[in-house]
């Protein structure tokens, strides 16, 4: 599961550079242990998003808030929320010296991980809205039916 | 229960039938396959009866495009008329642009019979045109209208009418056409068996007839150069009372069920039966007149209309009256006991105006999610002539609603003007005790306009008119529970 997860946000690993990630990937300066970051990481902007996608299209599910630019706008909320706790995982390691002392992760590179971490959570709101509104269209689960045709 | 067929005399004829259509558009349900329609009136430039015959041209256009298997839902009950799919729902009988003297032949009569027909009828009298019709003359009427038994109308009543079928007049006592064409015609039917060339002879003279009389209601202004006057208007209906009391009614009774309506208070429209005259605003003692259209065919059963031998066994009797002499009358104010489901679709269907007026087209242009999945209702549809005509019924709707309250005994069931929440008048909305349900608003309406549209539909108008009509019900029982 960790190798898979890290290998979703290593996709964009120019962002971060090799030395973040193997501190995200768990390396405490001898061996890699089984506290890794990305798991945290992943786990808590997933959530996060679902929490969000769900509220919007079945919660919400308002006619007010169903055209493509406000579904955007959700969209960027939850890059942000996922900037947002990449940022703040990795940062607190960092200023907290947790870093181990073969690694140098700069402030620029826990920005460039904050993006990333903003990327894979707008990619998972594309993921699940998707799911959701196949589910909506395709079955008789009459739910979302504001926001069923949102964005497209 | 089979057809119904709804025989319109003279002006009241056509302005009860046009409250009844709006009843029948709102998804009012009658309890009959079909309503056949025939409007006798030989005063052709009939304002009233131009836009009667417009309103019915519509319904049956919207009707034909959406089927009639869509039990309680707006324009569901198919309208035809009698003389045929597309044909006129009117018939002036065979009456030219001629004098009433010159209709009897006056001048080729003998002398005697000259001077006995100038005892019958004044020299006023004889020299009317008939082409405005009979302009309050109930003796012309009489004459004239007995060539009913000899139309062509007639004999397609005869041939179509089966066993189950109804029969049900409107007309008013106080004018011309209606006051001597409704015991004349009825008439006609009971003595179909000793006519000549009437198919179905005895089928049509037992058959179950009902009638609204209406009493005067409203006046028209005094002029002296013409020929209706308002003074007779009293003196004509007691003088034809009397005679219905002794040939309609009692126990020599032609008529199954007989309604009476009328009012003290009485509007003055403008003196006018000439070309294009008698315009009249709608008022309410029509709309009352067609809500004993729907008692007829609802509430009264076979057993309740028998006849045996061109006589009604158990003939019925009703007239029409209010709690309480108010000049602006609601829902509050009208019969509780028709609280449901008459007063409700009225209620969905001026909804369904306002949807339509002020939202409908923007919602199709912003392609909401309604207007999607198959069939869509894309911006192409509001160009089809099925929205178009379904736009022009409602323009229809919303005049006589206007006309409705604007008259003497004002009837004002809706605050159109307003939000939904303030739409009828004298009615609360329901407020929850759930704080998180949503008020009555427009995106209240969308929302329930898109969750109606999950399921199928075969053709774009069907899915408007049904995904409109399912979620105002739904809206209606929600917050407006008095009206469930």
């Amino acid at each position: 599961m960790r190798d898979f997860i890290a290998s979703i946000y290593e996709v964009f690993i120019g962002l971060y550079g090799s030395d973040a990630a193997q501190h995200l990937y768990g390396f405490d300066g001898s061996t890699f242990t089984n506290n890794s970051l990305y798991l945290d990481v992943f786990f808590s902007t997933t959530l996060g998003c679902l929490v969000i996608v769900l509220s919007y299209y079945i919660i919400g599910n308002s006619p007010r808030w169903n055209k493509w630019y406000h579904w955007l706008i959700i969209g960027v909320i939850i890059f942000g929320i996922g900037y947002i706790l990449g940022n703040y995982f990795l940062g607190i390691d960092v200023s907290e010296g947790l870093v181990a002392e073969d690694l140098t992760i700069t402030n620029s590179d826990v920005i460039g991980f904050g993006i990333a971490s903003g990327i894979v959570s707008f990619i998972e709101f594309i993921l699940f809205s998707g799911i959701i509104l196949l589910i909506a269209r395709k079955t008789s689960l009459n739910i979302a039916h504001n926001t069923k045709y949102t964005p497209f | 229960m089979g057809k119904l067929y709804l025989i319109g005399i003279g002006g009241t004829g056509s302005r009860v039938i046009k409250s009844l259509m709006m009843l029948l558009a709102s998804g009012v349900k009658l309890n009959v396959t079909e309503v056949v329609v025939l409007i006798i009136d030989p005063h052709r430039a009939n304002d009233d009866l131009r836009r009667t015959t417009e309103i019915l041209s519509l319904y049956r256009d919207i009707n034909n495009e959406l089927g009639s298997d869509r039990e309680g839902s707006f324009f569901n009950t198919p309208v035809k008329s009698l003389l045929g799919e597309y044909e006129s729902y009117t018939t002036q009988l065979d009456i030219n642009d001629e004098r009433f003297k010159e209709y009897i032949g006056y001048a080729s009569m003998s002398e005697e019979n000259q001077a006995f027909t100038k005892l019958l009828f004044s020299q006023k009298t004889l020299n009317v045109n008939m082409n405005i019709g009979f302009v309050g003359n109930p003796n012309i009427g009489s004459v004239v209208m007995n060539q009913f038994s000899e139309s062509d109308a007639f004999r397609t009543l005869a041939s179509t009418f089966q066993e189950q079928d109804r029969i049900f007049f409107i007309n008013s006592i106080f004018g011309g056409t209606g006051a001597a064409g409704f015991p004349t015609l009825i008439k006609n039917i009971r003595n179909a068996r000793n006519l000549t060339n009437i198919p179905n002879k005895d089928r049509i003279a037992n058959a179950k007839i009902g009638g609204l009389t209406v009493l005067p209601y409203f006046g028209v202004t005094p002029d002296e150069t013409k020929a209706i006057n308002k003074a007779d208007f009293i003196v004509k209906t007691r003088s034809a009372l009397t005679y219905y009391n002794k040939n309609l009614s009692g126990s020599r009774s032609v008529i199954n069920a007989h309604y009476t309506i009328g009012d003290f208070q009485m509007p003055e429209y403008d003196n006018d039966p000439g070309e294009d005259g008698q315009k009249n605003d709608a008022h309410f003692i029509e709309v009352s007149g067609a809500f004993s259209i729907v008692h007829y065919c609802n509430r009264l059963t076979d057993t309740d209309l028998e006849v045996s031998d061109c006589r009604p066994i158990n003939p019925k009797f009703f007239e029409y009256g209010l709690n309480e002499d108010k000049q602006t009358l609601t829902f509050n104010d009208l019969d509780n006991s028709q609280r449901s489901p008459l007063y409700k679709a009225m209620i969905k269907f001026a909804m369904g105006y306002k949807i339509q007026n002020q939202y409908l087209e923007s919602w199709i242009q912003s392609n909401e999610p309604f207007c999607k999945g198959e069939p869509s209702i894309d911006a192409a549809f509001l160009s089809t002539t099925f929205f178009q005509n379904y736009k022009r019924f409602y323009q229809h709707f919303r005049d006589w609603l206007d006309e409705l309250e604007r008259n003497t005994r004002s009837f004002k069931p809706f605050n159109v003007n307003s939000d939904f929440t303030q739409l009828i008048n004298g009615v609360e909305v329901k407020r929850s005790r759930n704080p998180f349900a949503k008020a009555l608003s427009m995106n209240t309406i969308l929302s329930q306009l898109n969750k109606s549209s999950s399921k199928g539909y075969p053709a774009s108008p069907i899915k408007l008119v049904e995904v409109t009509n399912s979620s105002l019900e739904t809206v209606v029982e929600n917050y407006f529970p008095e009206f469930k």
